[in-house]
């Protein structure tokens, strides 16, 4: 089959995924799609050498990883809402609340904990994938459990008291 | 895993953080690499310019120095060359560009009179029409590829079955209705009997042997089909759902609510999933009205679903039936409800709650029967029969009026009707030798014979 095919058919089958990985990652739709089509393209580009060496999507990912991190300390932190959602919102539940606290966490910590919980990569995986070494994915990920931790609890404590007044 | 971690994975894998595909990314993703390929070539120019001048100027200085025996220095050893060639991260190096998307393949031609049946496309250009020609011994099924979006066409190898069209029965054999391919390599071929798979783009079909398969969706790399252990199906059948995490997994069983009926309809878009198994409108045997099942999790838990067209859900004492349905980008359902009475209304039933509830879109005129439903991301299409001719009905006001786009064969036909992305549909009635497709979201539709 040509390159070309390869690559299509590869974008075919993975872009759904890779839209998904980019959007837990970022936290935000356009930047997903931004990720995603940088990462293709820088992808795309190289395509038989990719495919020679690595897995393409372990590729693309890392690739993804890499824009993320990077294109974040250029970026100011906001965002625009293009549109508004159709559908009605889903009451908060108690899984809920960790995602806004986990936008707010600093990108490297981020992309750490997305890998190790939403990838299930292991800490040497992830450190692959950053190009760290396991210590950094280990302190990085304890951080970042404890900053969820430490925001999650502030949070309940927030609620009560207003529940109380 | 402690506690937040199990937290946090749950999170992050809940289905609501999917992102709907909108469009077609692949003719975007070509432009953009297409774009960088030139900007490194022109970059690779620039660098070997520059260092052409840094060796005349170097040689120059030399030759003022030593006189003319002297020699330039080595091309590789400008470190202006070594600047301007490093690759962007994370691509180290750009490799031949991947050369562009291929038009029309070569092959043997179209068979003459072949007449479609049903259809799948891997990308906007690469797709695979399932049907039949003359021929002196059965099976007469045909396979034709294309490589330009259905600008041409091609024949080839075809899954050894029997065809049946509309729900008809092909007696005893391997008999195949529809086709499906997940990637350029892996396609699926069933019907009301055993699962038919090629790895090599449909050069070679392989039985695999198992229950009946009546629908299977390849999606994101993964499979899903809807199952049948009776023989004799149908009338009145039950149904399972079955799953593979990849093109070429191993199927397993999916535990779902209990699903009847004759025949079934899945639909896929991200994460979300229906099954519909139709009932038998006249009784009898089977199940009158239809069985819903939800998933947005891909498949891999489900949820029963009132029947959006039963007079529960309608709140109304019309008896209507579902005949068929859609699911939209973002997950939305659409169903299309047609009155059991002779010459009563079709409405379209619309859910954007993965079919938990159902709101009316629309009302489609009097006197047309509901054949299909495609939903476009600014429009429902629905196929009709009007007094015995396919016609292709568009709404853009949520059904409340309806104008017609295009008119197809007579006889009351069924095929293939669906939009691959928000603005990119095909149209295919069955027995068809033409297809219609649209680009720009169902407002105009350009039939070409396949033959042609």
């Amino acid at each position: 089959m040509e390159d070309s095919e390869q690559f299509s058919a590869f974008v075919t089958t993975r872009y759904s995924s890779l839209l998904r990985f980019g959007h837990v990652l970022s936290g935000n739709p356009d930047v997903a799609q931004d990720l995603v089509q940088d990462a293709l393209e820088r992808t795309g580009a190289a395509w038989s050498r990719v495919l020679r060496k690595d897995a393409p999507e372990a590729y693309v990912r890392r690739a993804m990883v890499n824009g993320f991190t990077s294109t974040w300390r250029r970026r100011r932190r906001e965002w625009l809402t293009g549109d508004v959602p159709d559908m009605a919102a889903t009451p908060v539940d108690a899984d809920d609340a960790l995602w806004p606290l986990l936008l707010a966490l600093p990108p490297r910590q981020r992309a750490v904990l997305v890998l190790r919980f939403y990838e299930d990569l292991s800490e040497s995986e992830t450190a692959r994938v950053l190009g760290v070494v396991p210590g950094t994915v280990k302190s990085q990920t304890s951080k970042g459990l404890a900053a969820l931790r430490t925001a999650l609890t502030r949070q309940q404590a927030n609620r009560e008291s207003t529940w109380n007044r | 895993m402690e506690p937040l971690a199990e937290q946090l994975a749950r999170e992050l894998r809940d289905p609501r953080h999917s992102l709907p595909v909108t469009g077609d990314p692949l003719p975007g993703l070509l432009r953009g690499i297409h774009r960088r390929q030139r900007r490194q070539k022109v970059a690779v120019l620039t660098a070997a310019t520059l260092a052409v001048s840094a060796v005349s100027v170097g040689a120059l200085a030399l030759g003022t120095r030593s006189g003319p025996t002297s020699r330039p220095a080595p091309l590789a050893q400008s470190p202006s060359v070594q600047a301007n060639t490093a690759p962007p991260t994370p691509a180290p190096a750009a490799t031949a560009p991947p050369s562009a998307p291929a038009s029309a393949t070569a092959g043997p031609p179209v068979p003459a009179g072949f007449t479609g049946a049903d259809l799948t496309f891997v990308s906007a250009t690469r797709g695979w029409a399932l049907g039949t020609a003359p021929c002196r011994r059965e099976p007469c099924t045909s396979l034709l590829r294309t490589a330009d979006g259905g600008l041409t066409w091609n024949g080839g190898a075809a899954p050894l079955a029997l065809l049946a069209q509309n729900g008809s029965s092909c007696g005893s054999g391997p008999c195949v209705s529809a086709v499906r391919f997940g990637d350029a390599l892996h396609g699926y071929a069933f019907g009301n009997g055993p699962l038919l798979t090629t790895s090599d783009g449909g050069q070679h079909w392989t039985d695999v042997p198992g229950p009946s398969t009546t629908s299977l969706e390849p999606s994101g790399g993964d499979l899903l089909r809807v199952v049948t252990d009776q023989p004799g199906c149908p009338p009145g059948c039950t149904f399972s759902v079955q799953r593979a995490d990849t093109l070429t997994g191993t199927w397993s069983s999916v535990s779902t609510p209990t699903l009847n009926g004759d025949r079934t309809l899945l639909l896929r878009s991200g994460d979300a999933a229906y099954v519909l198994a139709f009932g038998n409108p006249a009784g009898g045997a089977g199940f009158t009205h239809a069985e819903v099942i939800a998933s947005v999790d891909r498949g891999r838990t489900w949820t029963a679903r009132i029947d959006p067209c039963s007079p529960a859900a309608q709140n109304s004492p019309t008896e209507s039936d579902a005949v068929s349905a859609a699911i939209g980008p973002a997950g939305s359902f659409a169903v299309l409800c047609q009155a059991r009475l002779s010459g009563g209304p079709v409405t379209v039933r619309v859910s954007h709650d993965f079919g938990a509830t159902y709101g009316v879109a629309g009302t489609l005129p009097a006197g047309v029967r509901g054949q299909q439903i495609a939903v476009s991301s600014s429009s429902l299409v629905v196929h009709v029969n009007v007094a015995g001719q396919s016609r292709l009905l568009r709404s853009t006001d949520s059904g409340r009026s309806w104008s017609q786009v295009a008119s197809g064969p007579v006889g009351d036909v069924g095929g293939f009707l669906a939009f691959s992305s928000g603005s990119l549909g095909r149209w295919l009635p069955t027995g068809s030798r033409t297809l219609w497709t649209t680009t720009d979201g169902g407002a105009t539709w350009t039939p070409r014979a396949f033959g042609l």
